[in-house]
């Protein structure tokens, strides 16, 4: 196996846990320097056994996979074919208790909610934001990405607020020049 | 807390206290937005919060954070605090590292343990933050590894 194996997978394992590099450098009592080192295929780095044991445990796999011992290469390019954590095994057990009309629904509300995530994630370019303009539905959306589902009012009495501070701020601005 | 207020005028942080209770059923405490059209960081702060010495301090830590973790955002959206968060995103998180370390130094952090504070709240009660913040202290790197040697300590002592 070759080392780039190594850190491809550690790379994808953290970024499944939607960890940053630091934070995973925290776990682990390394620097975060070390991590990106790790997960460089150019420098291919590996880490000391000790270090490795502290990954498998931390990602609940064995280090056989980390090393890619356990899986060939072609099917890396496929996360199907990878262990499923325990959130992800209770989901698909749920799901396949269901009745075929109602797996259907299910489908369609994920791919939905889907939609909607990449929606929130779709930032205006620079140019374009007028605080005037401050969209009420992306400021949702953002809201609703970040802290789950929101009441709709709070977007809109946010960005009240947000003008209030704007207004503010300018005639502050003002008095000061 | 002139700590605090020191960066916000060195980076030129705007700080606004404003009525937020009505929204959020009160757990809205404040928030970060960037204004990309002022080219200005502004960070709100619900306008009593000043009885709550702890939490005005930590909060606005928060916020802080947000304007150092953040980058510059190209539009203007929140980054809140909430009194009782459930979940954190990725962006809360960092912000709140970077609160805990800045208000919570590994001296403090030693004093604290060395006069006998046991639990988190105990922690937290001594160092005048709230235990959100020292939790989030205690999962950082140096505190860990100082946390596994003083238990390590004392279970040899006894």
């Amino acid at each position: 196996m070759t080392q780039s194996n190594f850190a491809q997978r550690l790379k994808w394992l953290r970024e499944r846990r939607g960890w940053t590099q630091e934070e995973l450098a925290q776990v682990l009592g390394v620097s975060r320097a070390t991590i990106a080192g790790y997960e460089s295929e150019n420098k291919g780095r590996i880490p000391r056994e000790e270090i490795l044991i502290k990954i498998a445990n931390t990602f609940d796999c064995t280090i056989d996979f980390l090393l890619g011992r356990t899986n060939a290469l072609d099917q890396f390019a496929s996360h199907d074919t990878f262990p499923l954590n325990e959130d992800e095994q209770k989901l698909i057990s749920t799901i396949q208790k269901l009745s075929p009309d109602h797996r259907k629904q299910v489908q369609q509300f994920a791919e939905y909610l889907l939609s909607t995530e990449e929606k929130g994630d779709r930032k205006p370019v620079v140019d374009e934001t007028q605080p005037g303009d401050l969209n009420i539905t992306e400021l949702a959306a953002h809201m609703e990405n970040e802290y789950g589902p929101i009441d709709p009012d709070l977007a809109v009495g946010i960005r009240r607020v947000i003008e209030e501070v704007l207004m503010e701020y300018d005639i502050v601005k003002k008095r000061t020049r | 807390m002139d700590e605090l207020f020191e960066i916000t005028d060195r980076e030129g942080i705007y700080v606004s206290y404003k009525k937020l209770e009505h929204l959020a059923n009160g757990n809205l405490l404040g928030f970060y937005f960037y204004d990309s059209q002022r080219g200005q960081p502004f960070i709100v702060l619900e306008r009593k919060i000043d009885r709550w010495p702890i939490l005005h301090k930590c909060v606005l830590a928060e916020e802080i954070g947000h304007y150092f973790t953040v980058p510059r955002s190209k539009f203007i959206l929140p980054y809140a605090s909430y009194r009782e968060r459930l979940y954190l995103s990725i962006d809360e998180r960092k912000a709140l590292t970077w609160a805990a370390k800045f208000l919570i130094s590994l001296r403090d952090l030693k004093k604290a343990i060395h006069s006998g504070c046991e639990t988190i709240h105990d922690i937290a009660d001594f160092l005048y933050v709230t235990p959100e913040i020292a939790t989030i202290r205690l999962q950082q790197g140096d505190a860990r590894e100082y946390l596994s040697d003083w238990i390590g300590t004392r279970s040899y002592l006894s």
